[in-house]
């Protein structure tokens, strides 16, 4: 039998129901995974061993009695330090918060329990979710395909987590991407879903009217699994192609981009060759000025970020490495009536996206214009340039998928990114349940 | 377990003619079957309005605003509105005072007010009524109730009258007691056999209570957890043993220091706090304690802390930015 | 040695009863001293008399018998004037600071009317003002303002700062303290230390609170149904209380600290105070006493000195 930590959750699930795989040996799997490469990659700031174990039995006990829940029953989640999680520290990757212990659960982490799911401890992120990995006291996140490369962040230890087979599915968070652009440079997927889906109760607030919690998990259709254990819709996995499909292909934003890949261009475009096999539509559009969209998504979530924590900032600045103290205040730059205007324009925004996918059931493009970046890159030369194509769909509110669609040839992960209509979520996940199926 | 009262997120403000007090500020707590909560705090704590505003027992001409969620057995108290309340008052949260004699009516006999009580929570009439009031006499340790029930309040004693109260209280078998100083008017060696009752009561019926007192020995005594408000707020929330033997929010620590201590040598002088408790008006922007903290930073007075939970015990939260660094190891239980 | 400042001797003060034709005998024969500059407690559990006796001793309650003697004389002997002069040294101060200030004075004005009583010159009234909120630890710029602007513990202090504006060599403090915060008790508790250190004022301190008492008073008295049962420096009397109820009261009390608490070993102490109007022949403890003998129903237990100044009322102690 394979190594229970390189399957996915549909595959360990039908194991666990079948009584062929019980719940406490895929944990010990887990921790054993944890104890031997956690050492290298720092993707876990806290475990809850005991905790975990005694759940872990009680699922095999409730199995064993016919009583299994469903699909997570029984499965090791791993949580972004960001989330809480009663009894563990919710750190947000800060020296100070080593020790703030979350005293009740968040609603997300609820939901998931009563899944069944076993909460295996709190997964690294970027300091208060916007320092540089490696800021806040924490040892620097690394990537697993290449320990000397960033696996980008915020949402860094769930997605290293997931790549590594640590644990088979992880919460991050997405703000500005911070779930997609990770799962991009692990190659693993992450859903950002359609805004107000998933309950925020028990996040570490950043930015109120972005802030996304989603799943992330080794594919497309685990993360459909999890997030239905989350709170969402039940995903169909019974599409059999893309016949039908019609995707949009937002080219201008990624095709001449002085910054883009070669490698990432090439296995876009091998994707898109895929789409097209399988029966999709496809069909190029233009979407009103993505770099608009960017600033504008700016302009409201920093000021909400500066607001969030403004007051600790002032009060205790000692808290705060420089690069996060200075990303939290740039919010202050930003005038009222610009944040207004901002909030303003995003409706418009809105309206032309919707626009612009009538007639579409998604779009595709790259999650991140290049691979993993060498660890430090943040405060090198490439620290100017924005890799990511996620903060738009925050804006517009849009699900949004990160999947790996390729690698480059030093086995680097290369991501896609799908954003479909606001609350239709099910039907995103179903076709790119089909896409990595042939992929 | 589950909790039988869980407060989430309560704020109360309350309006007068000419100004708004916030008088609750953001508490969440629970109270599970079986189990004793002490509410503990000065007065301007907040502890009797956040104890009695929900189950909406207020003073007349005042009006409340309430936010946040208030579940009792499942039904929400602030969607609910007064309908939900008067239906729960008395069968699933009964309330007990600190002078019993204001509970009783003076001018009728001691077994007619606890039938009375039967035939409205229990629908009970005549023999039937009088047979449970009986019952529930013995079941408060009065002695005799045959004849007692048949003597007026100014003929019993402190401790007696509490007992009746109690057995008022009890009659609908409620979830949750709450008891507002229920020992204050009595002597001390009658408080220990209201506690001990209270104690039973509570394993043997499975009931909730919430134990409002500024007794840190009454707390000690009677409660599994305590909650320490300060300002509206709770300043720690735990189990008894850590709270009062390991206290780590300055005010807990502080208060707890100002109890007299049998090894004080007689005649040396009383600790306390310095400066005054706090005047409540609008809402408090940093910490409230922060004025009188020896502890407090200059960040104290403009970020509120958050309630944080403390290693080592499960449920034993504070709120206060200088709690000490107690670095978790990673593979800490939780 | 110097004579007691206040002495009380044989002191008896019976009330008629609601209920017709019965008497409640509130004080029964007490006698107690307090010397200048001392703390003295009286502890006893409602219904015990604490009240009625320092009433009595104020003057606020009429006793039928006995003897209260301020520096060596009887106030029994004194009339009118003379006996209101020196009924003003011995002041009260109450127990609830809410109540015993007028919500429409200022506290200036609380402390001039209190002075005028005193026969002070009004020349003199303002410094003195001053003098006594400095006393009480009050800033005098506090004078102007009224008495419901005040804090609890403030308003105490301003109601002991009136009752040193008559000069007196006495307090009677009846659960001063009780109707406050516990974080500002301190504050009011000290102050009492300091007039008795630095104006040799003599305090009779009743409270129920006994960790309180025993850290506050140097000697004690504990009180049963209108009867002294135990008297004794605090060292002594908390330290190692003989008489059964004493040691039921002072077990009684639950501990602030869990561990403790729960080891604290439960007297089996049972029942309530019996009614005044009708007490026990003999021990008047003795109906709820854990140790009662045959013995305790016939006659008044005897007063044993058990060790210097340390006295019990009980059939059981004796002397070592």
């Amino acid at each position: 039998m394979t190594d229970p930590c390189d399957m996915t959750i549909a595959e360990l699930s039908v194991l666990i129901r079948g009584g062929e795989l019980s719940p406490p040996a895929l944990l010990e799997a887990c921790l054993e995974r944890v104890a031997t490469l956690d050492p290298q990659l720092h993707a876990v700031n806290s475990l809850r061993a005991l905790a975990a174990r005694q759940e872990a039995r009680a699922a095999a006990d409730e199995i064993a009695h016919g009583g299994w829940r469903g699909p997570l029953h029984g499965i090791p989640i791993g949580i972004k330090d960001l989330i809480n999680v009663a009894g563990l520290p919710t750190t947000a990757q800060a020296a100070h918060r080593r020790d703030h212990l979350a005293t009740v659960d968040a609603a997300v982490v609820l939901r998931l329990k009563a899944a069944g799911a076993i909460i295996l401890g709190k997964l690294a992120t970027h300091e208060y979710a916007v320092g540089n990995n490696g800021d806040g006291g924490f040892p620097a996140v690394c990537n697993p395909s290449d320990l000397t490369r960033d696996p980008c962040g915020s949402s860094s230890g769930p997605a290293v987590a997931v790549a590594a087979g640590l644990c088979p599915g992880a919460l991050g968070t997405d703000t500005a991407g911070s779930i997609r652009d990770p799962a991009a440079w692990c190659g693993v997927a992450g859903l950002k879903p359609t805004d107000g889906l998933i309950s925020t109760t028990g996040l570490l607030p950043l930015s109120r009217s972005m802030d996304c919690i989603g799943p992330m998990a080794r594919t497309a259709r685990d993360c459909s699994l999890m997030l239905e254990a989350m709170g969402g819709p039940r995903v169909a996995s019974d599409l059999p192609d893309l016949a039908g499909v019609r995707i949009g292909l937002p080219r201008a934003v990624w095709q001449d981009h002085p910054a883009l890949d070669p490698y990432v261009a090439a296995v876009t475009e091998a994707a898109i060759a895929r789409f097209r096999d399988l029966g999709a539509v496809l069909e190029d559009v233009l979407l009103s000025d993505f770099s608009e969209m960017g600033r504008i998504a700016r302009k409201i979530s920093w000021p909400e970020e500066s607001a969030e924590h403004g007051a600790e900032l002032d009060g205790f600045p000692e808290r705060f490495s420089p690069v996060a103290r200075a990303r939290l205040a740039d919010g202050r730059a930003i005038t009222a009536p610009e944040y207004i205007m901002a909030l303003r324009r995003r409706v418009q925004i809105q309206k032309e996206f919707e626009g612009t996918m009538a007639g579409l059931d998604c779009l595709f493009l790259p999650a991140m214009l290049t691979a993993a970046q060498p660890l430090g890159y943040e405060i090198g030369p490439m620290s100017d340039v924005d890799l990511s194509l996620a903060r738009p769909f925050n804006l517009t509110g849009s699900p949004a998928l990160s999947f790996c669609t390729g690698k480059t040839p030093q086995g680097l992960p290369i991501g896609g990114q799908l954003v479909g209509h606001r609350q239709q979520d099910a039907r995103l996940l179903a076709i790119a349940m089909v896409i990595e199926r042939y992929i | 377990m589950t909790a039988v009262y869980d407060i989430r997120d309560l704020t109360i403000d309350l309006y007068t003619r000419s100004a708004a007090v916030r008088v609750v500020d953001g508490v969440s707590l629970s109270v599970a079957a079986g189990e004793c909560l002490a509410i503990v705090g000065e007065s301007g704590s907040g502890k009797t309005v956040m104890s009695f505003a929900p189950i909406g027992l207020m003073p007349e001409g005042v009006s409340v605003g309430l936010t946040g969620g208030v579940q009792l057995a499942g039904a929400d108290l602030i969607a609910g509105g007064e309908a939900t309340l008067s239906r729960l008052r008395g069968r699933e949260v009964a309330v007990i005072f600190q002078d019993p004699m204001t509970a009783l009516n003076p001018a009728r006999s001691i077994g007619s007010q606890i039938a009375e009580v039967c035939t409205l929570h229990l629908g009970l009439r005549g023999a039937a009524a009088e047979a449970r009031a009986l019952e529930l006499m013995r079941l408060v340790g009065i002695s005799d109730p045959e004849a007692r029930m048949r003597q007026y309040p100014h003929e019993l004693s402190g401790g007696l009258c509490q007992r009746v109260v109690i057995a008022m209280a009890i009659a609908a078998e409620p979830k949750l007691l709450i008891a507002d100083e229920p020992t204050t008017a009595l002597d001390v060696t009658v408080q220990a056999q209201i506690l001990d009752l209270l104690r039973d009561l509570r394993v043997r019926m499975g009931m909730a209570m919430i134990l409002i007192t500024h007794d840190i020995g009454v707390v000690s005594n009677a409660a599994d957890r305590v909650a320490v408000m300060y300002a509206g707020r709770l300043a720690e929330l735990g189990p008894v043993d850590q709270v009062l033997m390991a206290p780590t929010h300055p005010y807990t620590r502080a208060l707890i220091d100002a109890i007299p201590r049998p090894e004080d040598p007689v005649g040396s002088p009383f600790r306390g706090l310095p400066g005054m408790p706090p005047q409540l008006a609008g809402p408090i922007r940093g910490c409230a304690f922060a004025p009188r903290c020896p502890q407090a930073t200059s960040g104290c007075a403009t970020l509120r802390p958050p309630m944080r939970g403390i290693a080592g015990s499960v449920g034993w939260q504070a709120a206060c930015h200088h709690l000490t660094l107690a670095v978790l190891p990673k593979g800490a239980a939780a | 040695m110097t004579n007691p400042v206040l002495e009380v001797r044989n002191l008896v003060t019976h009330f008629r009863s609601v209920e017709r034709g019965k008497t409640i005998k509130a004080v029964d024969g007490v006698s107690l001293h307090l010397n200048a500059g001392e703390i003295v407690g009286l502890i006893g559990e409602s219904g015990c008399g604490k009240s009625t006796l320092s009433r009595s001793i104020v003057g606020l309650a009429k006793p039928n018998s006995g003897q209260i003697i301020l520096d060596s004389t009887d106030l029994s002997t004194l009339k009118g004037g003379t006996l209101r002069k020196a009924r003003s040294a011995i002041q009260y101060v109450f127990q609830d600071p809410y109540s015993s200030l007028n919500n429409r004075q200022t506290i200036g004005e609380a402390l001039e009317e209190a002075l005028l009583v005193a026969g002070l010159p009004a020349a003199r009234r303002s410094a003195r003002i001053a003098e006594l909120l400095d006393h009480v630890g009050l800033p005098a710029t506090i004078a102007p303002r009224y008495g419901r602007e005040l804090s609890g513990g403030q308003r105490q202090r301003v109601a002991i700062a009136r009752a040193l504006a008559m000069n007196p060599r006495v307090l009677i403090a009846d659960e001063p303290v009780s109707a406050l915060d516990l974080s500002v008790r301190a504050q009011v508790m000290n102050l009492f230390f300091d007039l008795s250190r630095n104006l040799g004022v003599a305090c009779l301190l009743v409270a129920h609170d006994l960790a309180l008492v025993r850290q506050a008073a140097s000697r004690n008295y504990v009180m049963y149904l209108g009867k002294i049962v135990e008297e004794g420096a605090s060292v002594q009397l908390y330290g190692d209380p003989r008489h059964p109820y004493s040691r039921a009261l002072l077990a009684s009390a639950p501990n602030p600290d869990p561990m403790a608490e729960r080891a604290r070993p439960r007297v089996p102490l049972t029942g309530e105070i019996p009614s005044p109007t009708n007490p026990p022949s003999g021990c008047r403890f003795r109906t709820r006493c854990p140790v009662v003998q045959e013995v305790c129903a016939a006659s008044l237990p005897p007063t044993v000195e058990v060790a210097p100044g340390h006295r019990a009322s009980c059939f059981l102690v004796s002397a070592e």
